[in-house]
């Protein structure tokens, strides 16, 4: 059952979520790193930044405006009637999180649980906008998820909303069940990059006029493979402070989410690494990478209602059809995706919240998670591009063709990340 | 095992420049499906064991006019009345104008449904008009693809 978010919270189980709220800060570090390192030399500097600028503009944006639409601590909201039925669409929060200090103390744990997710959903797109997203179109794209995007999607999963609601108006199981953020953070942050996507267009020489695409290698394994380590970290903190909070889990209930988190990164760890084996001869680190955090995304939306068995299979699938679905993108529909987001964050976010509902046991579920599915695709995608597309009007995504040309470091930032190497020059991509 | 394999892997990719052709400019191709025909064989040269770096991923170079069928540049689409671009922006705009209506019978599947096994049917068909026009969107982004 959905835990509401203003019943009281035992001393220990705060200070244990408070605690796990700390660590899964190392999520949004980890994928920083991620996206630095597939990202080119010459705009690491710009990608870093960015990510703290993202985070940054994200926590105030959502302190100032999408607090108020995202709280669910009252338990009332903007209620319409349909049919009969409440349908909750937004919370009825106070203005710039005024009165946090005296709220329950679930609902402290879950504006700070927010705060992490946003932080983790902003920087999807702007590692699929890499190389060529300006710092300030993307800070922009941030404060709109983090104003209006993610608040409202919040709520209707963690905040009482008409999600979460699913189960006690319509009997379709406990309702749309989002324990670690799939939808919230990975879906919502994926369908975004795809927008971003499609908005910039891809780098500079990547799909030459004649011919197939370019490679454009990510710049820095080692950036890559220890931002996987990093966000394990991040994420097995996540997943369990989720559980306490949303599923009101105790202590004992931890380890099995901590087990299922580490088992399903390295069951689809394991099959990206045999497909890219089998396929290219050697394991690919950067496909292997994102195999890892697919499984990761996966475990989001089920580490805590899964058997271990369960979780092993939802992580071979996830990481068997993420290269799958990263080359795909790549070679024949003309994505330039750098750090996989359409594929790591939405598609195996998708697959987790749809596997959530095949291995559930009660009746009605798996409706459940097909309804916030629909959500997601039919609502949020479209509106999120309109909005980013009504934003490129007015602040152009893509930075200008001299300042790809040199590198989004020396363009925006006026140096390099690397100042004593020699920049990588368009020309001998081809 | 290396070409049944690399086969296998370029079935789809091959298959969509297939579909592709249909309706575009593939009158470079001399013979029907050969330009699908050849790309197989230029992904099984690439993806041959110790062909390329793997953290290359695909490199996959190529200099013959033909290979526009797949790569779906400007210069392959448009009709005299209306550019590729303009016609995929279009495209665009309404498959993401179509998936809000799977989302809207989803909804009122659950609402004037009672019976479980109708209401996932048609949240199920929900589901189906949402990927049709994911796949109109990016069929326009495709056609609208404005090369750098």
């Amino acid at each position: 059952m959905i835990a509401s978010p203003s019943s009281p919270l035992t001393a220990s189980a705060f200070s244990l979520n408070l605690a796990l709220l700390t660590l899964s800060l190392l999520a949004p570090a980890g994928v920083a790193l991620l996206n630095t390192g597939l990202g080119r030399s010459r705009s690491a500097a710009q990608s870093l930044l960015g990510s703290l600028v993202m985070m940054a503009t994200a926590v105030l944006f959502f302190a100032l405006i999408g607090a108020t639409l995202a709280d669910g601590s009252t338990g009332a909201g903007h209620i319409a009637t349909l049919s009969g039925k409440p349908w909750n669409w937004a919370g009825t929060g106070t203005w710039i999180m005024r009165g946090i200090e005296t709220a329950p103390s679930r609902a402290q744990l879950a504006a700070l649980f927010e705060f992490v997710a946003l932080a983790l959903a902003v920087l999807v797109p702007w590692g699929a906008g890499a190389d060529r997203l300006q710092l300030a179109a993307g800070a922009a794209c941030a404060a709109l998820l983090a104003a209006f995007i993610f608040p409202f999607f919040a709520h209707w999963v963690w905040g009482g909303g008409w999600l979460a609601q699913l189960g006690a108006n319509f009997a379709l199981g406990v309702g749309f069940l989002d324990v670690g953020g799939a939808a919230s953070v990975h879906v919502v942050g994926g369908l975004s990059a795809l927008a971003v996507i499609w908005i910039a267009g891809p780098r500079r020489g990547k799909f030459p006029k004649e011919g197939l695409s370019t490679a454009m290698p990510g710049h820095n394994a080692v950036y890559i493979l220890f931002g996987c380590l990093v966000a394990l970290v991040g994420w097995l903190a996540f997943n369990m402070a989720g559980a306490v909070l949303w599923l009101d889990a105790g202590p004992s209930a931890l380890p099995l989410t901590a087990i299922n988190t580490i088992l399903s990164a390295a069951a689809a760890l394991a099959a990206t690494f045999t497909i890219t084996r089998v396929r290219f001869g050697k394991p690919d680190a950067s496909l292997c990478a994102n195999g890892w955090l697919a499984g990761l995304v996966t475990s989001s939306a089920c580490a805590s209602l899964v058997s271990p068995g369960g979780a092993i299979f939802t992580g071979l699938v996830a990481g068997a059809v993420t290269p799958l679905l990263v080359e795909f993108l790549e070679l024949a529909v003309s994505l330039d995706d750098p750090s996989g987001a359409i594929s790591v964050h939405a598609a195996s976010g998708l697959w987790g919240l749809i596997a959530a509902g095949i291995f559930a046991s009660k009746s009605g579920q798996l409706l459940a998670q097909f309804i916030g599915v629909a959500t997601l695709l039919g609502l949020v995608l479209p509106v999120v591009y309109f909005l980013f597309a009504l934003l490129n009007r007015l602040l152009p995504f893509r930075v200008d063709p001299d300042g790809e040309r040199i590198g989004m470091d020396l363009h925006e930032l006026g140096g390099g990340a690397y100042p004593e190497f020699v920049v990588h020059r368009d020309d001998s991509y081809r | 095992m290396g070409l049944i394999e690399a086969t296998n892997h370029s079935f789809f990719i091959a298959s969509f420049a297939k579909g592709m052709c249909k309706d575009t400019d593939c009158s470079r191709a001399p013979i029907p499906g050969f330009a699908s025909l050849s790309l197989s064989f230029r992904i099984y040269k690439a993806f041959r064991p110790g062909a390329i770096s793997p953290i290359l991923r695909f490199s996959l170079q190529t200099s013959r006019p033909d290979e526009k069928c797949l790569s779906n540049g400007p210069t392959s689409h448009g009709s005299p009345r209306e550019s590729a671009p303009q016609r995929g922006t279009g495209m665009k705009y309404a498959g993401l104008l179509v998936m809000p209506a799977g989302f809207l019978l989803s909804i009122a599947a659950i609402l004037l449904f009672p019976a479980s096994s109708s209401r996932a049917a048609f949240v199920l068909c929900g589901l189906a008009v949402e990927a049709m026009g994911l796949a109109v969107a990016v069929r326009g982004h495709m056609l609208g693809d404005r090369r750098p």
